[in-house]
C-alpha cells in the first residue's frame, strides 16, 4: 500500500485557479478524510489523484511513482462515486466483474474473485440483480465491491454516503471503517460532513478556498484548530467568537475588553497580537465570573433541546453566543447574566485569523 | 442509360465506393442494350408488353424495359427527366410550348414514318402551338369519338330504341320516356349519367354537342381564335350546347348536382353498377363495364348529327404521341433507341397496337391489309357508322387546339379547368344567367388568349 | 371504494371505445382490400359477393382492369407468339385448343381476390424486402450516427457543438422537394447509385438533426461518472461506448425509431425518383399500381393493407422495448 504525495499541486480551469499549490502527504494504510465546505476543492483534489482531472502544475506521487501523466486505470486507484456509477443494465455480478474483464482476467478467475468479494460485502444473494432492484446501502456495497476487486493501492471515496439516510449512513460508516482495518488499505474519503470525518478518519485534511487549512488527527483538529476557519468549521454548533478591543495582561491573568465595553477576566495570559477570543459552547458555563452582562445588554434568542442537554442562544452587543447546558438548567430570567469560560479551552486568533498560543505547534499549510 | 458518367463522376465514384456498400449498388448492366420505355398508358401495360416482346424476339441482345407512369408517379418522373436522366422512349406525351425541347425534333433525324400518317404530322405541332419546324412527338391514334352508351337489354325492357334517334329532338323524346321508366324503377337512379371532368367538358363535350346542334368545327375555331366574341349569344357555337346541358339538368335527365360528381368514383361507378341505363361516354367507360361485367349487353349511339350529317370527332394532334428524349442523343444506345422507336411507330406495329387497344389508327394501313378492330365500341358503333357512310366525321382541329399558338404561357384554358365546374353548375341550376357565364368565359379568354 | 371502482370501469369503457374507434379505419381498409373496385363507392362492412369469371371476358380487359399479367398468362397456357388482347377467353380456348377450365382455374383467383393477387404477383415481396432493408438500415445506421454525434455533443459544452447542431437543424427544415434534383444528380452521377437502395439509405441518414436531438438530450442525462468509472476500471472510450452507452440507448432508440420508421417506411417521393420499378419500395410500388383513367382500388387497398401489416408487427415489438426502457430506473437511487 502506498502513500500519496502532492507537491505544489495546482488546478486551473482556463484562467481560474481552483487549487492553489497544495502540499500534502496522505499517509499509507490510513483513512484520510478531505473535509471542507462545498466548493473548497476537495472533490477536485480527489479527482486529480484519480486521474480524472489533469494536474495543471506541481507533482503527484503515488508511492514513489510520479503519476501526473499516468492513465487513471494505471495509477492503482479505485474510486467509489457519490452516485455509485453502477452500470444500470448490468447485474451486480457483471458490475463487479467489469474491471477484471477490462484487464482481460480469465473467466474462471473473475468468477472466483467476484464471489470472494461478494462474500466479504455480504452481496452473495444479490449477484444476479440489477442495480435498480437494490437498496441504497446495497448499491453502495456493490460500488465498494467493484472498487475492491481490483486490489487497488489507494481507495478514493467521493462523498459516498451522502445519498443514504441517517441510519444507514452510520452503519456504512462503520462498515467502511471495518473494511479499512481489514484491508489495511490507503483510503481517501471526501465529505462535507464533519461527523463522518471525525468518526472515520485517521487523518483529516481541512480545505477551504482551494487551500489546505489544517491536517491532523480528528481530535487534534477539534482541540487545536489552526485558524479561525477550522475552529468555526469543526464543531457543531460552531465555536463562539468574541472580537475584542484591547487586553490588559498581568501575571497569569488578563482582562479582555470586548467591543462595546464589556470585559472578560481570565486567569491566564493573552497573546499580545490576539484580536478574537474563541470558545466552544460546552466551555461556557452560566453562573461563572469571567463575564457579567447587565440585564439590559442581552436578549435570549431561544434554545435547542437535545434531550440530555440544550444549546441556548443569547444575543449580546458584539454578537451572538451559544451556551451548552445540561437539560433542565435555564438561563436566569431576571438580573444580569454571568458566564464562566474554561480558561484552558479558550482560543485566541490574531487579526489574520491565525490561532495563537498552544495550538500554534499544530498549524500547517496556512497562508 | 447506365453508361452515362463523366470523369468527375468516375473519380468521385471510386472515392466513394467504400461508402456505397457495393451490395446495394445497382448491378452493372450486362452486354445487352437496354431501352427504357414508358407504356402508352398504365392500363395498356400488358398490351404494350406483348408487342414489345415481339421486338425483343426479333432483336436478340436488346432488352425493352417497359414501365408505366400514372398520376401518382408523374411528378417523380418529371423530376427524373429534369435531372437529366430520362428514359429512352416516352409512350404517351403531351408536348407543350414549355417542354417540347425536352424531346428530339423528329424532323431533324431520319424518321421514316411521316408519310404514312393520315394527317399532317410534320406540322401538327406548329398548327397547335405555333412553333415552326419542330415535331416533338408522333401520334398514331385517331381522334376519339364521343357517344352515348346504354344497356341494350334495359332499353328494350323500357320499350325504347336509341338506334332510331336521328335528331336532338328525337333524343329529347327518348330521354323523356326513359325518365318516366327510371321513375318506376327502385334500382335505377339516373336517366343520362354524367359527372364533371375538366377535359371532357372543356375540350370535347361542349364542342361535340355544339356541332350536333348545328355549328361547325370552323365556328369553334373562330370562337377560340377571337373572331367570334364569347359574349355574342347569336353566334357563339357553344351556346346551344350550354343551353341543352341546362335543359337536361332542369328536366332531371342529368343527375342532380352532376358538376360535383367525381368522374371515376361516382359517375362511372354508378353506370357500371347499373344505377343508370344510359351515360355519356368518354374514352374508357365501355372497356370498364365489360371488364367488370363481360356479359353486359352494351351498345351506343353518337350524339345526333347536324343537318349536314356531320358528327364531331377529335382531331389527331401531337398530344398522346410517342417521343424520344433530346437529352439522350449523345448516349451510346441512342441509335438502338431510335431503331426501336421507328419500329414502334411503323405501320406494321401500329396495326397491332390499334387492334390491341381498340382505336382507329391515324395512319394509312392499306399496305398492312387494313386494321381489324375487335373492340366492342368499334364493332357495335364506330365500324357500322363508317360502313354505312350516312354520317361524316369532322376530325379537323378543335377550337382549343387551334388557338394553342395564341395562348400565353402559363395561363389556364377557358373551360378545361376544375374552377369552371361550379360556374357551369351555377348556370345550369339557374343561379346565374347565360350572360354572366359567357362574360366569365370571355374574361378568361381575354386573360389567356387576348392581346 | 365503490365510487372509485365505478370511475375505473367508466375509464376502461371509454378508453376501450376510443381504441376500437381508432381501429375502425383499419377494419374498413381490410374489407376494402377484398371489395371489387366497381363497388368501392359504397361502404361495405363485410366482403361483398362477387360474380364468377366469365369466359366472355377479354384478356386485354382483364389486364387493364384486373392487372392480369398477360405474359405470365401466356406462359402458363403455353401460348407461343403474340396473343391479341381483344380475344375473349372463350375464343382463346377455342383458337389455341386449351381446356376452358384450365383458363378459368388460372384466372379465377385474379377475379376473386384481385387486390391481394395483383399485389403479390406484381412484386409485393420484392418491394417488402427492399422496404425492410431501407428502413432497417436507415434506422440502425441513423441511430448509430446519432448516438456517436450525441455523445460528442451532449451538454453543448463548446461553442462549435451548438454550431454543428444548428447546421443539422437547418438541413432538417429544407423541404426534400426543393433539393431533390441536385440530390438526384449527386446520387446518380457522382455516387453511381442509380436505382440503388443505398441511395435512399444515404438520404435518410443525412442531416441527422432528429437523431442528434433525441440522443443528445438523452445522453446528457447519463451521469459522466459512468464514463469516468469505466476509465478508472481500465476501459477505453470504445469500451464505454460499446458496453455502457449503447445498451442504455434503448429508450431514445425506441423514440427515434418510432418517429422515423414511418417516415422511412412511407417515403414515396425519393423512392419514385431514385428507384426503378424493379427496385421499388412499398409506397412507390403501391403508387405505381394505379392507371391514368382507371384505378384498381382493390389492389391499392390491398397494397396499403399488406404494407401496414409488417410495420404493425415492428411496432408491437418496439412497444415492448419502449415500455421496458421506460421502466428501467435512472442511475441514481
Amino acid at each position: 500500500m502506498s502513500q500519496v504525495t502532492l507537491s505544489n499541486a495546482v488546478k486551473r480551469y482556463g484562467a481560474v485557479e481552483v487549487l492553489h499549490g497544495i502540499d500534502l502527504e496522505i499517509a499509507a494504510n490510513k483513512l484520510t478524510v478531505l473535509l471542507g465546505p462545498s466548493g473548497c476543492g476537495k472533490s477536485t483534489l480527489l479527482r486529480m489523484i484519480a486521474g480524472l482531472e489533469d494536474i495543471s502544475d506541481g507533482d503527484l506521487r503515488i508511492g514513489d511513482r510520479l503519476v501526473n501523466d499516468v492513465d487513471p486505470s494505471r495509477r492503482g486507484c479505485a474510486m467509489v462515486f457519490q452516485n455509485y456509477a453502477l452500470y444500470p443494465h448490468q447485474t451486480v455480478f457483471k458490475n463487479m466483474a467489469f474491471p477484471l474483464k477490462m484487464k482481460g482476467t480469465p473467466k474462471s478467475e473473475i468468477e472466483l474473485k467476484v464471489r470472494e468479494t461478494a462474500k466479504v460485502l455480504e452481496l452473495e444473494p444479490l449477484l444476479d440483480r440489477l442495480p435498480r432492484d437494490l437498496s441504497g446501502g446495497q448499491r453502495q456495497r456493490v460500488a465498494m465491491g467493484r472498487a475492491m476487486i481490483r486490489n487497488p493501492e489507494v481507495f478514493l471515496f467521493d462523498e459516498p454516503l451522502s445519498n443514504l439516510d441517517a441510519e444507514l449512513r452510520v452503519k456504512m460508516r462503520l462498515e467502511i471503517a471495518r473494511l479499512q482495518k481489514e484491508l489495511g488499505a490507503t483510503m481517501i474519503f471526501v465529505t462535507h460532513d464533519q461527523v463522518e470525518a471525525m468518526t472515520l478518519a485517521d487523518q483529516v485534511v481541512i480545505m477551504n478556498g482551494g487551500h489546505v487549512q489544517q491536517v491532523g488527527a480528528p481530535l487534534d483538529i477539534y482541540n487545536h484548530p489552526a485558524n479561525r476557519f477550522v475552529a468555526g468549521f469543526i464543531g457543531s454548533p460552531s465555536m463562539n467568537f468574541l472580537p475584542f478591543e484591547s487586553v490588559r495582561n498581568a501575571e497569569n491573568a488578563a482582562v479582555v475588553r470586548l467591543e462595546g465595553g464589556l470585559e472578560i477576566a481570565l486567569d491566564r495570559v493573552v497573546p499580545d497580537t490576539a484580536r478574537t477570543l474563541g470558545v466552544r459552547p460546552e466551555h461556557v458555563s452560566v453562573g461563572g465570573r469571567n463575564l457579567t452582562i447587565p440585564e439590559d445588554q442581552f436578549t435570549t434568542l431561544g434554545a435547542e433541546h437535545l434531550g440530555d442537554r440544550a444549546y441556548h442562544y443569547v444575543r449580546l452587543p458584539f454578537g451572538d453566543i451559544t451556551i451548552l447546558q445540561a437539560e433542565g438548567q435555564a438561563l436566569p430570567q431576571t438580573g444580569a447574566l454571568s458566564l464562566g469560560l474554561n480558561a484552558d479551552r479558550v482560543h485566541f486568533f490574531d487579526a489574520d485569523g491565525l490561532a495563537l498560543g498552544q495550538a500554534s505547534d499544530q498549524t500547517t499549510g496556512t497562508t | 442509360m447506365s453508361e452515362k458518367s463523366t470523369n468527375v463522376g468516375r473519380s468521385a465514384r471510386s472515392a466513394l465506393a467504400g461508402l456505397a456498400l457495393a451490395a446495394f449498388a445497382a448491378p452493372v448492366a450486362a452486354q445487352e442494350t437496354v431501352i427504357e420505355v414508358s407504356a402508352t398508358q398504365p392500363e395498356y401495360f400488358a398490351q404494350d408488353r406483348a408487342i414489345w416482346d415481339l421486338y425483343e424476339e426479333e432483336n436478340p441482345g436488346v432488352k425493352i424495359e417497359l414501365f408505366s407512369i400514372n398520376e401518382d408517379t408523374e411528378a417523380a418522373f418529371q423530376a427524373r427527366v429534369a435531372a437529366g436522366d430520362p428514359p429512352d422512349i416516352r409512350g404517351l406525351t403531351f408536348p407543350t410550348r414549355d417542354n417540347y425541347k425536352t424531346y428530339v425534333n423528329l424532323l431533324d433525324i431520319d424518321f421514316p414514318n411521316w408519310d404514312k400518317a393520315n394527317y399532317d404530322a410534320r406540322t401538327i405541332f406548329e398548327q397547335t402551338h405555333g412553333v415552326e419546324g419542330y415535331a416533338p412527338a408522333f401520334n398514331v391514334q385517331g381522334g376519339l369519338f364521343l357517344n352515348l352508351i346504354y344497356y341494350a337489354d334495359e332499353m328494350e325492357k323500357a320499350g325504347l330504341d336509341p338506334k332510331s334517334i336521328g335528331s336532338v329532338d328525337d333524343l329529347r323524346a327518348l330521354l323523356e320516356e326513359l325518365k318516366a321508366h327510371v321513375d318506376t324503377r327502385d334500382d335505377v337512379n339516373y336517366v343520362l349519367d354524367i359527372g364533371w371532368h375538366p377535359r371532357f367538358w372543356g375540350r370535347w363535350l361542349l364542342e361535340a354537342w355544339g356541332v350536333g346542334m348545328g355549328a361547325t368545327k370552323e365556328d369553334f375555331r373562330r370562337l377560340w381564335t377571337g373572331e367570334i366574341a364569347w359574349t355574342d349569344q347569336e353566334n357563339n357555337p357553344m351556346v346551344p350546347a350550354l343551353e341543352l346541358a341546362k335543359e337536361f339538368t332542369e328536366k332531371g335527365y342529368f343527375p342532380e348536382n352532376w358538376w360535383t360528381r367525381a368522374w371515376e368514383q361516382e359517375y362511372e361507378a354508378s353506370f357500371i353498377t347499373g344505377k343508370s341505363i344510359m351515360a355519356v361516354h368518354g374514352p374508357w367507360l365501355w372497356n370498364k363495364v365489360l371488364a367488370q361485367n363481360p356479359d353486359a349487353e352494351l351498345d351506343g349511339i353518337f350524339f345526333p348529327p347536324n343537318e349536314n350529317g356531320v358528327v364531331w370527332q377529335d382531331a389527331t394532334t401531337a398530344d398522346r404521341g410517342s417521343a424520344l428524349f433530346a437529352g439522350n442523343m449523345d448516349d451510346p444506345n441512342f441509335e438502338a433507341a431510335k431503331k426501336a422507336f421507328y419500329w414502334w411507330t411503323s405501320p406494321e406495329i401500329v396495326k397491332l397496337r390499334a387492334e390491341a387497344i381498340g382505336y382507329l389508327p391515324a395512319m394509312d394501313l392499306t399496305d398492312q391489309g387494313g386494321v381489324e378492330l375487335q373492340n366492342p365500341q368499334y364493332v357495335k358503333l364506330v365500324g357500322p357508322a363508317l360502313d354505312a357512310g350516312e354520317i361524316t366525321f369532322d376530325n379537323s382541329l378543335g377550337g382549343q387546339a387551334a388557338a394553342g399558338p395564341m395562348q400565353k404561357s402559363g395561363t389556364p384554358f377557358v373551360v378545361e379547368d376544375n374552377a369552371m365546374a361550379s360556374e357551369i353548375g351555377a348556370y345550369v341550376s339557374g343561379e346565374t344567367s347565360l350572360e354572366e357565364l359567357l362574360e366569365l368565359m370571355q374574361a378568361r379568354w381575354d386573360q389567356s388568349y387576348g392581346q | 371504494m365503490g365510487k372509485a371502482s365505478t370511475k375505473n370501469t367508466l375509464l376502461i369503457v371509454v378508453l376501450s371505445a376510443y381504441c376500437l374507434l381508432t381501429l375502425v379505419p383499419f377494419y374498413i381498409l381490410a374489407v376494402r382490400a377484398f371489395t371489387p373496385t366497381i363497388q368501392s363507392t359504397e361502404l361495405h362492412l363485410w366482403i361483398p359477393e362477387r360474380r364468377d369469371l366469365s369466359m366472355n371476358s377479354r384478356i386485354g380487359d382483364l389486364s387493364t382492369i384486373y392487372n392480369v399479367d398477360a405474359r405470365a398468362f401466356r406462359n402458363a397456357m403455353e401460348i407461343k407468339g403474340y396473343l391479341n388482347p381483344q380475344l375473349k377467353l372463350s375464343q382463346i380456348a377455342e383458337q389455341y385448343g386449351i381446356e376452358p377450365d384450365r383458363i378459368r382455374d388460372y384466372l379465377e383467383p385474379y377475379v376473386q381476390y384481385n387486390g391481394i393477387y395483383t399485389i403479390v404477383n406484381n412484386g409485393f415481396v420484392r418491394s417488402l424486402i427492399a422496404t425492410i432493408v431501407v428502413t432497417g438500415a436507415s434506422v440502425l445506421v441513423g441511430a448509430l450516427l446519432g448516438i456517436m454525434t450525441g455523445s460528442a455533443l451532449a451538454g453543448f459544452r463548446r461553442r462549435w457543438h451548438m454550431f454543428v447542431y444548428n447546421s443539422y437543424l437547418l438541413n432538417m427544415i429544407i423541404p426534400p422537394m426543393m433539393v431533390i434534383l441536385p440530390q438526384y444528380i449527386i446520387i446518380t452521377r457522382y455516387l453511381g447509385l442509380e436505382n440503388s437502395l443505398m441511395s435512399l439509405i444515404l438520404l435518410h441518414i443525412k442531416g441527422g438533426a432528429l437523431s442528434t436531438m433525441v440522443f443528445t438530450s438523452y445522453i446528457a442525462t447519463v451521469p459522466r461518472e459512468l464514463k469516468e468509472s469505466v476509465a478508472m476500471d481500465g476501459g477505453k472510450h470504445y469500451h464505454y461506448f460499446l458496453y455502457i452507452l449503447l445498451p442504455l440507448m434503448g429508450t431514445p432508440f425506441a423514440v427515434f425509431a418510432s418517429i422515423t420508421m414511418p417516415w422511412f417506411w412511407n417515403d414515396l417521393l425519393h423512392a419514385l425518383v431514385l428507384l426503378r420499378p424493379d427496385n421499388y419500395t412499398l409506397p412507390a410500388f403501391v403508387a405505381s399500381i394505379g392507371g391514368t383513367f382507371t384505378t384498381n382500388f382493390e389492389a391499392i387497398f390491398s397494397g396499403v393493407l399488406l404494407s401496414l401489416a409488417p410495420i404493425l408487427v415492428v411496432y408491437l415489438v418496439f412497444q415492448k422495448l419502449f415500455i421496458r426502457s421506460a421502466m428501467a430506473g435512472a442511475v441514481k437511487g
